[in-house]
């Protein structure tokens, strides 16, 4: 969880600023400590939160990083089945060496996208056809 | 990718050594890890669309203790059989210069693949388990 990393530290920090200060506070008024209660209840809540979205994020985009992978693992081996089947047909097999092109591409941009390099090209039009999971990802 | 011209091999891994197949003897390749409507049955047959295949590992059959490999991620189909590898790295054009005759090994940009006859192999694998 490496993304979490620096709003931890952040957190921590405001932590230990709020507790110093509500310590400092101590020696004031009885308005002051519940101010300054109020305040570290706010600033751990706040920190909570924060924390907690910053984990969903990093979480979220491990998927999505994961489930790019596996798309373009499924592509290659479509595209690997695509050069069988033109190597198994004559004629309008050539169809299927197009096919095999476009998915390799297509394989490979996802790839790159799953290590985070760029964003993935759109998928060849006829993997959208009732593949809604394919399209949420692309 | 050139798949109808002569030389075209399907190139599956076995451990790290590299092995290729002539692409007129494999009809499909299988991803294991992701396919859920594939399934090894006892690791001796696979179901695949309602179709059942009996496997052959590979990996005993070229020399490879499987015990130490873990179990096969990807398939080669065959006419009468799934012959189970580690993994499939693609379908590579070897031409007859890159063949060292003598070895029955191709020199393929940086990778050294190992050609075999994957009829053959399965063939004279079954016959020495049958003896």
């Amino acid at each position: 969880m490496k993304n979490a990393q620096p709003p931890q530290k952040i957190f921590k920090a405001l932590l230990v600023l709020s507790a110093l200060g509500a310590l400092a506070n101590l020696r004031g008024s009885w308005s002051n400590i519940a101010w300054a209660s109020v305040n570290l209840a706010l600033t751990t809540g706040l920190g909570l939160w924060f924390y907690r979205w910053t984990e969903r994020m990093a979480e979220s985009a491990e998927q999505k990083s994961k489930k790019l992978g596996e798309l373009a693992q499924s592509s290659r081996f479509i595209s690997y089945n695509a050069s069988i089947a033109a190597a198994r047909s004559s004629g309008p097999g050539r169809d299927f060496e197009t096919l095999a092109r476009e998915l390799d591409r297509f394989s490979e941009s996802c790839q790159q996208a799953a290590t985070g390099e760029h964003v993935p090209a759109s998928p060849p039009p006829f993997i959208n056809r009732g593949k809604t999971s394919l399209r949420a990802v692309s | 990718m050139l798949p109808d011209v002569a030389g075209a091999y399907v190139v599956f891994g076995i451990g790290e050594a590299l092995f290729g197949a002539p692409i007129d003897q494999v009809t499909e390749v299988l991803d294991l890890t992701q396919r859920p409507l594939e399934r090894l049955i006892r690791g001796s047959v696979l179901h695949t669309r309602g179709e059942i295949f009996e496997t052959q590992d590979l990996a005993p059959a070229l020399g490879f203790d499987r015990t130490k490999l873990g179990t096969a991620k990807a398939a080669l189909l065959t006419q009468s059989l799934a012959a189970l590898v580690d993994q499939v790295c693609g379908i590579r054009i070897i031409t007859r210069s890159q063949i060292d005759p003598r070895f029955k090994v191709a020199a393929h940009g940086e990778e050294l693949i190992r050609i075999v006859d994957l009829h053959a192999l399965i063939q004279t694998h079954q016959d020495r388990k049958a003896a």
